[in-house]
């Protein structure tokens, strides 16, 4: 099984949040969490819609809170993106 | 109120805003509305259906004018809400951060809610099923939440909602708009409508009831009111909003009015869901219950805005009651034939038309009447502007639902 890298989750993330939430992409780091984002429950539940569309693979909107940073959850889509590599 | 118990209650108007697809703003929706330049044309939303155009405010992009961060939690109709109320406080010289919140209302209607975000959102739950449903879908789109969204961009804590009267729904909210401010509950109110309902569905659903015109060979010539050979509506998108004041507090703060909401009225046919009362009954005790209210005489009335649908019933109707309330003597237009149907906006729309004709003493065209019908006896302003001393004007608008309102306005 080949690991998928956390940075490249990462980057795909941080897209993701600029494209939908409009965030500018260079105020968001690897250790920025979701609520100094200002992403309240609901936007965060929107998120973890996305998330899953986005990387077509199932994310539950219980799987993260607002405390969680973006590497946080970036490992988390890495680790079932890896998990579900039909290639490794 | 009316003249007989006394001085009637008059709101100043200090300011307002629109986003039509006449122009992103008053003064260049004006400017295309002196132009009498019709904006009707096919739009990629409606591609395939059996009625395929309408007017669009295809140069109003939401993230452009508020900002990705705010505008991804609105719908459009929202955005464009947002827009105009800007626009609006920025006219009236009002800044949020200086006024008492409490005594600011927000009355903004609209007749469909957040269609395209009802729309989207449902072929969402066909395709992915319910978990790919948005949290924010009811936030975004029921009907009060324009309001809502309002008061918390700009702090005003008065009393807050939303009008639905179908397509005189702004015309409602201006007229619940003005109570508040006769009761004394506010001292200003943001009022006015918003819609954004150029979906497939409500295209469909609006086309099948035969409202629609289906002159798809011609979009532009398509909304002719008052046209001998008009065969429906267009349907629009927009938002105007309107900033009412009681007078004294514009007078403190030294804001120029550009004209008053002296009048209100309104009625219900209680008949038919949809066609409006043949002998327009309705809409003639609407009428007569808004001049009351402002005090005027029926030659008083130097002007009608009138709602002009393009619909062969509606200006069939209306013409015979302008005639046998106001006789022939008002200066008669409908600016739908540049602007369309804004359904729950159209109200505010002409509204703004209102008063600004009354500001500027000139009634634009109403666009796209070639050979007028032998059966409206009323004068249509057609083919350009016409100057004329004006002191006081009304604004019909007629909803499905057999909801009429009128409201009066009398130059500052």
């Amino acid at each position: 099984m080949t690991a998928i890298p956390v940075q490249s989750v990462r980057e795909q993330m941080i897209a993701l949040l600029s494209a939908r939430f409009g965030l500018e992409e260079e105020s968001v780091a690897p250790e920025t969490t979701f609520s100094s984002m200002e992403l309240d429950s609901l936007a965060l539940v929107e998120f973890s819609i996305a998330l899953q569309e986005d990387f077509g693979v199932p994310v539950g909107e219980e799987e993260f809170t607002a405390e969680n940073t973006v590497d946080e959850v970036a490992e988390l889509m890495a680790g079932k993106l890896t998990a579900q590599d039909p290639v490794g | 109120m009316t003249a007989a118990a006394g001085r009637p209650f008059r709101a100043a108007v200090t300011g307002f805003g629109m986003v039509t697809a006449a122009g992103l703003g008053a003064a260049e929706t004006w400017q295309t509305l002196l132009a009498g330049r019709p904006t009707a044309r096919r739009v990629p939303e409606l591609a395939g259906m059996p009625v395929d155009f309408a007017c669009k405010a295809d140069q109003f992009h939401g993230d452009a004018v508020l900002g990705r961060r705010v505008a991804w939690r609105l719908d459009r109709s929202t955005q464009m809400a947002m827009a105009a109320t800007t626009e609006a406080l920025n006219l009236a010289g009002l800044d949020p951060d200086q006024w008492d919140g409490a005594r600011v209302g927000v009355v903004l209607a609209t007749a469909l809610g957040g269609m395209t975000t009802w729309e989207r959102e449902y072929g969402r739950l066909r395709e992915h099923g319910p978990g790919a449903v948005s949290p924010l879908l009811i936030p975004m789109a029921a009907v009060n939440m324009t309001a809502g969204h309002v008061a918390a961009a700009h702090g005003a804590k008065g009393p807050n909602f939303a009008t639905a009267t179908a397509c005189a729904s702004s015309t409602t909210a201006l007229g619940a708009a003005r109570d508040l401010l006769q009761a004394n509950l506010c001292d200003v109110v943001i009022a006015g409508g918003t819609e954004a309902s150029i979906t497939p569905l409500v295209a469909a659903a609006f086309a099948k009831m035969g409202a629609l015109s289906t002159r798809t060979d011609d979009p532009a010539t398509a909304s002719r009111p008052f046209d001998v050979a008009r065969d429906g509506f267009v349907l629009a998108e927009g938002a105007s909003v309107l900033v009412l004041e009681r007078p004294e507090h514009a007078r403190a703060r030294g804001a120029r009015p550009y004209a008053f909401l002296s009048g209100y009225g309104a009625s219900a046919d209680a008949g038919h869901a949809t066609r409006p009362d043949p002998d327009g009954t309705g809409a003639e005790a609407a009428l007569r219950s808004a001049l009351a209210d402002a005090g005027l005489a029926p030659e008083d009335v130097d002007h009608v805005n009138a709602h002009g649908t393009s619909t062969p019933l509606n200006d069939a109707v209306e013409s015979q009651v302008i005639h046998r309330v106001l006789g022939d003597r008002p200066a008669v237009t409908s600016i739908k034939g540049v602007t369309g149907h804004c359904l729950g906006a159209a109200g505010a729309h002409e509204a703004v038309a209102t008063v600004l004709s009354l500001h500027h003493q000139v009634v634009p065209p109403t666009a796209n009447v070639e050979e007028l019908d032998p059966q409206v006896q009323v004068d249509v302003v057609t083919d350009k502007p016409r100057p004329l001393l004006m002191a006081a004007a009304v604004s019909h608008s007629f909803g499905f639902g057999g909801q009429n309102a009128v409201v009066a306005f009398t130059s500052a």
